[in-house]
């Protein structure tokens, strides 16, 4: 990436998958070579983001990482793009939802973790699921989680050899099983979350725009965000 | 710093001036009609989903949508005071009391539950385009003055109401003494339906106001509730002066607190205020009977 980024500030929702998103993500992080420059966690019912967002304005950090529901953080990037918060990117790990209807949600990037242009295991019938509810995927935050649990559940179903609730539990506890959703394989920790990869976009004109991996992409990624400048 | 400070206190004014809102009709409800409105909160919440839905789909002007918000919350006042709640004051007083807590929460759960099935369970707001006044560091959005204007305007016109108005004359003499008021030609029980139904009017354009800054969704109304009671126990039950410098206290405590102590505990404060407050003041600390 030119210009390379140097630092990173977390601005993490107070939440159980948020904070764990978060931990995991500093290690890449770190592996990077980025440097932390500050970590504000919010609780879910804040509504005044002043208080984050001059910190953040005061580190001046390359990257903002935001680990945090959809919702929650509509008046977060309000605020943000109010108080004329500066960085080359903006990442969202929810960037779709509550905050798709939203313009200030214009050059940050975030995480899907399928796309209708994409292939892989069940993807035709997702597309004719997705369009016989017309539902647009982007939107809706959990849709493809609902379809991608219904997947699993009719292979592990398959693979017990019968509608029995001890053996289809059996074979969705198996170490190591791989499961196939639309988007790819994946398999469950110990702790039972799923592994799954996710596919980075960028909204561009107020679609989002698979950037990464480039075998998937649907489009170039712009950096620096040409937005948060 | 001096920049930091002005800016925390701008965003905190303008967030406590909005809870002061929400806090004045609650605080006039009780103070008139003694009725303790857990839905009062929830209320904001739909007519904020109401106005953003209305802007979203005909593009009306936040003013329109809040004078057309107006009559029809004050509508639906009325009517729930006189057919959920008046009945209950037939009952004896523990009766009475228990019975409207459970009047006002059974309808905060019936209608966040309607408004999430007919408009959806996920947040919405009105996103208005924004310029931004800068001077010195410190930035003021339009929305901003907009909804401090809006704060203002709204704050006078209910003082001017409650002090120079018939209606705020009969108001004031029912708190102070209801067999008086009766004795003098005052109908209590219509001062009852139109006070509930004011209270409800006016946080329908505080729910207006709230949703150009800050989303919400069906089930976010309680937690408004309970912030309101702190106002209101802060400042007096029954004090609108009081209840709107406490609302900018909180506000700004808010504010303060998401700056230098944690984000993370700034939504609790109210909390902790209210326990604070109930232990080492219970009288609030503005508690003169205004209205």
């Amino acid at each position: 990436m030119n210009p390379k980024p140097n630092s990173i500030f977390w601005i993490v929702q107070d939440n159980l998958v948020t904070k764990a998103v978060h931990e995991t993500n500093i290690q890449y992080a770190e592996k990077a070579g980025l440097k932390t420059l500050g970590t504000e966690v919010f609780a879910g019912a804040t509504r005044n983001f002043q208080g984050p967002i001059l910190k953040v304005r005061a580190a001046q950090p390359d990257i903002i990482f935001i680990s945090s529901f959809d919702a929650v953080s509509v008046p977060l990037l309000q605020q943000m793009r109010q108080l004329q918060v500066k960085a080359m990117d903006v990442h969202h790990i929810m960037a779709n939802g509550s905050l798709a209807r939203q313009a200030d949600l214009e050059g940050v990037t975030g995480e899907v973790y399928w796309h209708e242009a994409l292939g892989g295991p069940y993807s035709e019938l997702a597309r004719e699921v997705l369009k016989a509810a017309d539902i647009k995927l982007f939107d809706y935050l959990w849709t493809m989680g609902r379809m991608d649990a219904y997947l699993v559940m009719i292979q592990a179903i398959e693979r017990a050899g019968a509608v029995d609730r001890e053996k289809v539990a059996a074979e969705l506890r198996k170490p190591g099983a791989t499961w196939k959703r639309p988007g790819g394989e994946f398999q469950f920790s110990e702790g039972g979350l799923s592994q799954i990869v996710s596919f980075t976009h960028q909204m561009q004109k107020g679609e989002p725009v698979v950037v990464w991996p480039p075998e998937h992409a649907t489009g170039k990624m712009i950096w620096p965000s040409s937005t948060w400048k | 710093m001096t920049t930091i400070l002005i800016q925390l206190l701008i965003g905190g004014i303008l967030l406590g001036g909005l809870y002061a809102l929400i806090a004045f009709g609650l605080s006039l409800i009780y103070g008139v009609a003694r009725v303790l409105n857990f839905a009062h909160g929830t209320l904001l919440a739909i007519a904020g989903i109401a106005a953003s839905l209305m802007f979203a789909a005909w593009g009306l002007n936040p003013i329109l949508i809040a004078a057309l918000l107006f009559p029809i919350f004050f509508g639906f006042g009325w009517l729930m005071y006189v057919y959920l709640l008046d009945p209950l004051k037939k009952r004896n007083s523990m009766q009475a009391t228990v019975g409207t807590v459970l009047v006002t929460v059974g309808l905060l759960l019936i209608i966040s539950d309607l408004a999430a099935q007919i408009a959806g369970p996920t947040s919405v707001n009105i996103r208005l385009p924004v310029d931004v006044f800068i001077l010195q560091g410190i930035i003021v959005s339009t929305t901003d003055l907009y909804i401090l204007l809006g704060i203002a305007a709204l704050t006078l016109a209910l003082h001017l109401i409650l002090t120079r108005t018939w209606f705020g004359l009969a108001v004031r003499s029912v708190t102070q003494d209801s067999t008086g008021a009766r004795i003098c030609g005052v109908r209590a029980g219509a001062i009852h339906a139109a006070t509930v139904a004011f209270g409800s009017a006016i946080v329908a354009i505080a729910g207006v106001l709230y949703v150009l800054n800050y989303p919400v969704n069906p089930y976010e109304g309680f937690g408004l509730t309970v912030k309101a009671f702190t106002i209101i126990i802060l400042g007096g039950i029954g004090n609108l002066p009081g209840a709107l410098l406490a609302g900018i206290f909180l506000g700004v405590a808010e504010a303060l607190t998401g700056f230098f102590w944690s984000s993370d505990w700034a939504p609790g404060l109210s909390i902790i205020l209210l326990l604070v407050i109930l232990i080492v003041f219970p009288q609030g600390f503005l508690s003169r009977r205004a209205t």
